[in-house]
């Protein structure tokens, strides 16, 4: 591991990525703190511009816009009650009473140091657990494969909103039929390409994504109209300071939410949605007549998610470093990057890519500490952005959008597709379709049935060869319980109800 | 019992949509080396199809059968003409069919300018410097990264006649 932490260390401190780090974290910042526009939408804007980079460098790009877009997210929640990703909802909960209170540096410290050191406990954790996994899962054959990508599948839908578990499955068959268009790779054998050349190779996942993202985000922000434009507090460098005795009360609600939120996090699915209202929901649960209470702008309230979606995010980097299973749209869009450039995540990148693999890991520390060294003196500067017009926002995020596939491909035939999938998009977005599940269905939509053929031929054509190892039926366990774990959680809500 | 059945009209639509996806995976052309029992070419797609066909007819029943209030459809009275986002979508698909004519740079000074119009009303001195400058820069910026932008028919004509 020594070695690994220094081949990265080696590799992630050179000048040009260092820059990229920090031009990372800066752009997803300014980025992932525009109301609408989460990582998936940041990130999705700068994979034409890492295409250009070596893949370590990209994806220490990359990672960092990861990093800064959870951390802009929460600008805005704490700012104008606005989270900018779902992971950042809980941060609103008592960082907008506390800007409405006056407090709005105050929070944005408290979110800082939380995003910190929720991190750098996860990425300590990472770096611990993911070589340990991937030793493990070198063990791991086609069978296992398949049903790794079907219990991240299915864990994706059964982590979806009460009331929204069909629509996710919907949703991910959607992807899993999107990525099947193009020519077979084993029989050679074009599918669903009405005789158009410009799909034989296939749906480009950059389009997909700007299309179901970041031009969606765009265009239903047109809906939004002016009226949501909010004005922001003027937040005086000083108010970023902390007082000792509130580090003395954070500091332990940080490093437990940070040990919770990475563990959810590397649950395919879960992600830093559900462990920051986790965190925030046992901080609630344990504090004893809390002053002022939970929900008015307390610090603990404040701490404990954003530390806790930090950790999550570093914790969803270990199944797809591992495993090659991306628990989550963003990390399925870090993995279609990946695989762009050529390397396959799984327990082999961690031997045969440890330059990849380490200075990944080194770049996310590095990143947590420009974060609070660089970008928090800024933010009152950065917070203006908010105050930019939608008028000028929206044709501006659409344009970048578009650019970013047409740069890429140089075919007018992606953009036409790119605008329709978007129209469809927007209009699944209303009625409450969750978009992630169709792009982790359509990136993983390959690899499943690549690994389900090459199962079924070693197996002759038998289904019961994936029961037939050990790996394999605790994997159907856990596919199976996540399946039901919808209607267990209805049954169980049922018989609480009828009894009270 | 409820007493109006309910129809969830996205669920409808994606019931049809895996429907005509399932039909276009039976017309998939079997590999001839192939043996009955193989996993051909369409195996997958009857697998995603399938799980999606079923999802989508669940969700079609179970909303069907719910009660109205359990069961809170958006409103469909919008008026399409006056979606902004429909709108939107007309000066897009203007905008990509110029690109070829007028050249990247142009059409995207237009499209930034009329997009924003139409969003709402921003100040010319404010518009046009963002909507003028955005895509030079960034054609600069391609130039030095020596990625070539086609100039456009239009331009292309005019610089063979002169």
């Amino acid at each position: 591991m020594i070695d690994g932490l220094l081949l990265g260390l080696s590799t992630a401190l050179t000048f040009s990525n260092l820059l990229f780090v920090a031009a990372g974290c800066l752009i997803g910042m300014l980025i992932g703190m525009l109301p609408g526009l989460g990582p998936i939408s940041a990130i999705a804007l700068m994979i034409p511009i890492s295409y250009n980079l070596e893949p370590a460098s990209g994806m220490i790009l990359l990672a960092g816009v990861y990093y800064g877009a959870i951390f802009g997210g929460s600008t805005s929640a704490i700012l104008i009650n606005a989270p900018g990703v779902a992971g950042t909802v809980a941060t609103a909960f008592d960082g907008y009473p506390m800007a409405r209170n006056g407090h709005a540096g105050k929070a944005l410290a408290v979110a800082a140091y939380a995003s910190f050191f929720g991190g750098t406990i996860a990425v300590l954790l990472l770096m611990i657990s993911a070589p340990a996994l991937a030793d493990l899962s070198l063990a791991f054959q086609s069978p296992e494969y398949t049903l790794m990508m079907l219990l991240g599948l299915s864990l994706v839908a059964s982590f979806s909103e009460p009331g929204q578990y069909l629509k996710a499955v919907m949703m991910t068959a959607i992807g899993l039929c999107l990525s099947t268009v193009g020519t077979d790779l084993a029989s050679g054998i074009p599918r669903f390409t009405f005789g158009r050349m410009d799909l034989i190779d296939g749906l480009s996942f950059l389009m997909i994504a700007m299309a179901t993202f970041a031009l969606t985000e765009a265009l239903m922000m047109l809906r939004a109209g002016q009226a949501t434009q909010t004005v922001i507090p003027i937040i005086p460098s000083q108010a970023l300071r902390l007082e000792s005795r509130e580090i003395r009360s954070i500091a332990p609600v940080i490093s437990r939410s940070a040990v919770s939120g990475f563990l959810i996090g590397v649950l395919p699915g879960a992600g830093a949605t559900i462990a920051s209202f986790i965190a925030y929901g046992f901080e609630k649960i344990m504090a004893k007549a809390p002053i002022p209470p939970f929900g008015k702008g307390n610090l603990k309230g404040l701490a404990a998610p954003e530390s806790a979606n930090n950790a999550a995010c570093t914790g969803s980097f270990v199944p797809l470093l591992t495993l090659g299973i991306p628990g989550s749209g963003t990390t399925a869009i870090l993995l279609g990057a990946l695989l762009a450039y050529g390397i396959q995540p799984g327990p082999r990148l961690y031997l045969d890519e440890p330059t990849v693999f380490w200075s990944i890991v080194v770049s996310m520390y590095i990143g947590n500490l420009i974060l609070l060294f660089l970008n928090l003196p800024m933010i009152p500067i950065f917070a203006k952005l908010l105050n930019i017009p939608r008028a000028i926002l929206a044709p501006l995020i659409i344009f970048f959008s578009l650019t970013g596939v047409y740069l890429v491909s140089f075919n007018l035939f992606d953009l036409y597709l790119m605008v329709t999938f978007a129209l469809i998009a927007v209009w699944l977005r209303s009625r409450t379709f969750p978009m992630a599940p169709l792009l982790l269905g359509f990136i993983l939509g390959d690899m499943l049935e690549d690994n389900l053929r090459r199962s079924l031929i070693i197996s002759d054509g038998n289904l019961s060869y994936l029961l037939d190892r050990p790996i394999s039926l605790l994997l159907v366990t856990l596919i199976v319980l996540a399946l039901t774990a919808p209607l267990a959680r209805k049954v169980i809500r049922g018989s609480l109800n009828a009894r009270s | 019992m409820p007493s109006v059945i309910r129809i969830n009209y996205a669920a409808l639509a994606l019931l049809l949509f895996f429907t005509g996806y399932l039909y276009l995976a039976a017309q998939i052309p079997i590999d001839p080396w192939s043996l009955p029992g193989d996993f051909t070419a369409s195996a997958f797609p009857y697998f995603a199809g399938g799980l999606g066909f079923t999802a989508a007819l669940l969700q079609l029943l179970t909303d069907a059968r719910r009660p109205t209030e359990q069961n809170p459809q958006p409103p469909f009275k919008h008026r399409l003409y006056k979606d902004p986002i429909l709108g939107m979508i007309v000066v897009l698909i203007i905008y990509i069919s110029l690109i070829d004519v007028l050249g990247f740079v142009i059409a995207s000074i237009a499209f930034l300018t009329i997009g924003a119009r139409k969003t709402g009303a921003v100040a010319w001195r404010i518009l046009l410097p963002f909507a003028v400058g955005v895509p030079l820069i960034l054609w600069g910026l391609l130039d030095l990264m020596n990625i070539y932008i086609s100039p456009g028919r239009i331009l292309t004509t005019w610089l063979h006649r002169t």
